[in-house]
């Protein structure tokens, strides 16, 4: 569309040829743009690693210095750093279980247990090339299709985001190992957990009593940390003596390893296309919201996919399947967020907020405007050409990053889990720098191990704690809207849409077969 | 042999390092900013953390303790130890958060090093309104009252004052609009573009992309004149309203700080204000530049305190900034699922496992939901869910419940006289 739009403007040419020219000669024709995108990539693979540095924050420490910079130094920092944080959060994951960033917390104890089976890098790999599919797919979307999704994007009011999320947290029940009763426990547990402190919509705080610390409320990046770093660092210094001895990971499956780290791969690009198209799609889609993003793409991703999927059994326990989609859709998310940022100046996240106040730093104003002065459509077209540096950047990187991850875990746990353990602390404690967030951590550490003993997951507990706060918000702001009416939720087409879709899935029959399933064993 | 790798860790510590006031900055200076990355605060943070590492030549690192409406940052900010290696940046909210009970930190906890910024509170409606003046938007609530909404920010912070004191200062009720609580400006001007809410009470230059966009227009700006950069925003007083507020941003120590570390940072500040790294950010992106310190600066500070506790204390405004749903809303409603999924999950499998976790969610349920479905109800949910867990038939299970239920009713509450409570739903 942007495309189009561009055509008007450089008369009778469907497109704007000397831009794109520009463009391409400012991203791959100049070394210190080459360079820029390759220090930021590792800088990124490293933030997205160690849960609790967050992509925002590398992103946040790195604008003062943008502000000296040309502009395309600053795009290709922020564009291809994003892109390595949100795969390389996946590394941890599925090495020890302990999610780099929120939206990796969706397939943790899949690919958690593909790990334990010794297919840690071949569950990499796919994480690795599902997740450059997803990013350029969402790149492309990003070109072509901006302007029209643009404006569905900016007409989600409080009834469509209160669906959304409660359509996101249904998802995370319903995929999640075990039961989706199971799940909706720990949903309702992360829930719970999130009302504590000063919501936005009260000015009194809940369950805090007098401490300050509690009246901030619980943050979710160290919960996240001890729901599933501390508990599976509890788990392992139970293990009997003999296992400590071992290495963590045991060693490569010997049929698998001969075809090296994407071996999962080929049979999933091309046997099902439709299935990656689906998640690719679901990522744009959601990650174009303000207020949604890779997290809840990325649940949504992983219901649809076992919806459709005849190994419906595998999720949970190890699904590449799964994972394909999951980390297709949390990528592509990443450039949907820049589609409101771009055509009407609305930050699509955290992320894309900080790069409107660089553009304003520029003397560029984002908005309709953008695409109408030629230097400033270059620069449009030159963060597209980023968006697809960025990701072919991460193929070359995110391959050392498996393999220097994959080196590590052949160590024996009782080294490596002490040292783990220091940096769930440090994770916890720099996400604010408070000692109330590593107490946070231990207390859901101890949470998480009790759920785990339990089979009760631990990634809807996560989802429940991002989306509580959100969620309560929209409900409350629905309600003053419509003076405490429930079907002013439905009175608009969007969010009628939204939450028939949600009830039907609580009555779908998915739900209904999983607990025939879960019921089967019973004597 | 085996010493050698402790006598290695000793190294950092026996290098000698400066020591006293005279010595500051010895190590890392750290900026707490109370709200989170890609807010305005955070990018002024930052900045003055990159200009003020220029000046003296240490490391400065923003951290965002965000959370609590402000709380959690200003809290921790105001007990970090007074060696002026803890810089808080310090926002309109203090002079708000105490008088609503939220804490004890107030401006004077804190030395404050010097006020940068100012922005007034303005009034914005959509482009595709017919509103075009003030005059024209109170005609239409006088027309419909309590039917329009307006956001900016949570219930009982900046934006929503300066709204409420000008529905106030125009002889209208302040509860007259419905005032949607939200995470502060940027979520709001959203929920105005998607036509969730009527207006928008937030500063000029947090609108300015989306003015620049032609999708919202300001109507007035509380301030005593006109904002650099949106000339064509008229004041509230030029169109004939007496109301002035806003919001503002200061850089401070905790209270107790040395004079020497004080002069020192106020010396870096003085001279950094002054520079092109500091005006051309402040232009870029909006802010308006108001520089105070000292005596001036905590003058200010007490007029504003007493503005905010006039508004926050009057019984009008008070109601104001109570919710309309209780606060136990939510959580009651989540701790109702709770049950359910507890409920489903003892149906269909192992109940010695479950029953302990039943008996202390049951218990948790209960206080939840007793003072909204009364006594009666919730002690036989209580009651049933535990005879279920044990695996008694859920006939044998419903007659118990119902039988002795209602004789505890009766004897506790009618012959002993205790009041058992009736729940809200009945009432």
């Amino acid at each position: 569309m942007s495309l189009c739009r561009a055509a008007n403007y450089s008369g009778k040419r469907l497109v704007d040829f000397v831009s794109i020219q520009d463009a391409f000669s400012q991203v791959f024709l100049d070394w210190r743009v080459l360079a820029t995108i390759v220090a930021a990539a590792f800088y990124g693979l490293f933030m997205g690693a160690v849960p609790g540095l967050t992509a925002t924050m590398a992103v946040a420490l790195l604008i003062p210095l943008t502000y000296t910079q040309p502009t395309i130094f600053a795009f290709a920092a922020v564009v291809t750093l994003v892109a390595c944080a949100i795969f390389s959060g996946d590394i941890p994951t599925t090495l020890v279980r302990m999610p780099g960033t929120p939206s990796s917390a969706a397939y943790a104890e899949d690919a958690h247990a593909l790990a334990m089976q010794g297919r840690a890098r071949q569950t990499l790999g796919v994480a690795l090339a599902f997740s450059v599919v997803g990013g350029i797919f969402g790149a492309i979307v990003l070109m072509f299709l901006a302007r029209p999704l643009a404006r569905i994007a900016v007409g989600f009011t409080y009834y469509e985001y209160f669906w959304l999320y409660v359509l996101g947290l249904s998802c995370a029940a319903i995929v999640s190992r075990g039961s989706a009763l199971k799940g909706a426990l720990a949903l309702g547990l992360g829930l719970g957990i999130s009302t504590i402190g000063l919501g936005t919509v009260y000015s009194t705080a809940r369950f805090a009593g007098d401490s300050a610390a509690l009246k901030g409320g619980i943050e979710f990046i160290p919960a996240m940390v001890g729901l599933f770093g501390v508990s599976e660092i509890l788990r392992g210094v139970l293990r009997p003596r003999s296992a400590l001895d071992a290495a963590t990971l045991p060693p490569p499956v010997k049929e698998l390893s001969d075809h090296g780290t994407f071996a999962g791969v080929k049979p999933r690009l091309l046997r099902r296309p439709w299935h990656t198209l689906r998640s690719t799609s679901i990522g744009s889609l959601i990650g174009m919201l303000p207020g949604a993003g890779a997290d809840i793409a990325a649940w949504v991703s992983l219901a649809a996919s076992r919806r459709f999927s005849k190994r419906r059994d595998s999720y949970g326990r190890g699904s590449l399947d799964g994972i394909a989609d999951a980390t297709a859709a949390n990528n592509s998310a990443i450039a949907g967020a820049w589609i409101p940022a771009l055509v009407f100046g609305i930050p699509g996240d955290s992320v894309t907020a900080l790069v409107i106040s660089v553009l304003y730093m520029k003397k560029i104003v984002p908005g309709p405007d953008i695409f109408e002065n030629p230097e400033q459509r270059t620069l449009v077209y030159s963060i597209y050409l980023l968006f697809i540096a960025a990701n072919l950047v991460l193929i070359p990187l995110g391959l050392l990053a498996i393999r220097a991850g994959t080196t590590l875990v052949r160590l024996p746990q009782r080294i490596l889990l002490p040292c783990v353990l220091l940096f769930t602390i440090v994770g916890s404690f720099a996400f604010r720098a408070t000692y109330f967030d590593v107490g946070v951590m231990l207390v859901m550490g101890l949470l998480g191990f009790v759920l785990d003993r339990h089979k009760v997951p631990l990634g809807p507990v996560v989802l429940g704690l991002v989306l509580g706060g959100p969620l309560e918000e929209k409900l409350i702001q629905g309600l003053i809207a419509s003076d405490g009416s429930i079907l002013a939720f439905f009175s608009r087409p969007v969010a009628g849409v939204l939450g028939v879709t949600t009830i039907a899935l609580w009555l779908s029959p998915t739900i209904f077969r999983t607990r025939r399933r879960s019921r089967e064993p019973r004597p | 042999m085996s010493r050698w790798p402790l006598l290695l860790c000793a190294i950092p510590f026996a290098v000698p390092r400066a020591h006293g006031e005279d010595a500051y900055p010895n190590g890392p200076v750290t900026i707490i900013c109370p709200w989170s990355a890609g807010g305005g605060t955070d990018g002024l943070s930052r900045q003055l953390a990159m200009l003020l590492e220029q000046k003296l030549d240490t490391p400065f690192n923003v951290v965002n303790q965000t959370g609590g409406q402000g709380v959690t940052g200003h809290s921790y900010g105001a007990g970090a130890r007074a060696d002026g290696h803890t810089l808080t940046m310090m926002t309109a909210e203090l002079n708000m958060l105490h008088w609503r009970g939220l804490t004890d930190i107030r401006c004077d906890s804190f030395t404050s090093l010097m006020m940068l910024n100012r922005d007034s509170a303005a009034l914005l409606v959509r482009t595709d309104t017919p509103w075009n003046t003030l005059r024209e938007l109170e005609a239409e609530i006088r027309r419909r009252p309590g039917e329009l909404t307006c956001s900016g920010t949570a219930k009982g912070a900046t934006w929503h004052l300066g709204f409420a004191g000008w529905l106030d200062a125009s002889g209208f009720d302040p509860a007259t609009v419905k005032w949607i609580p939200t995470r502060g400006a940027s979520p709001s001007l959203r929920e105005l573009v998607a036509g969730g809410l009527d207006m928008v009470c937030c500063s000029l230059p947090e609108a300015g992309p989306l003015i620049d966009a032609g999708r919202v227009r300001g109507l007035g700006v509380m301030a005593d004149e006109r904002v650099a950069g949106f000339e064509d925003v008229k004041t509230f007083k030029e169109q004939g309203i007496d109301w002035t507020l806003g919001g503002w941003r200061a850089l401070g120590v905790p209270a107790g700080t040395p004079d020497v570390i004080v002069d020192r940072l106020r010396t870096a500040l003085r001279k950094i204000v002054k520079e092109e790294g500091f005006t051309g950010f402040m232009t870029s992106r909006g802010f308006g530049i108001a520089i105070e310190e000292g005596e001036q600066l905590d003058s200010s500070f007490a007029t504003m305190d007493a503005q905010m506790g006039r508004l926050l204390t009057d019984e009008k405004f008070a109601k104001l900034f109570e919710s309309d749903y209780g606060p136990m809303l939510y959580p009651r409603a989540i701790g109702c699922v709770l049950l359910a999924v507890l409920a489903g999950l003892l149906i269909g499998s192992d109940r010695r496992h479950i029953a302990p976790v039943i008996v202390v969610a049951s218990v948790i349920g209960w206080l939840l939901l007793t003072p909204w479905l009364g006594f009666v109800i919730s002690s036989m949910l209580l009651l049933l869910v535990n005879l279920l867990a044990l695996g008694n038939r859920l006939r044998v299970s419903a007659a118990i419940t119902v039988v002795l239920v209602t004789v505890v009713y009766y004897v506790f509450s009618a012959s002993l006289g205790v009041p058992l409570p009736r729940g809200e739903l009945f009432r």
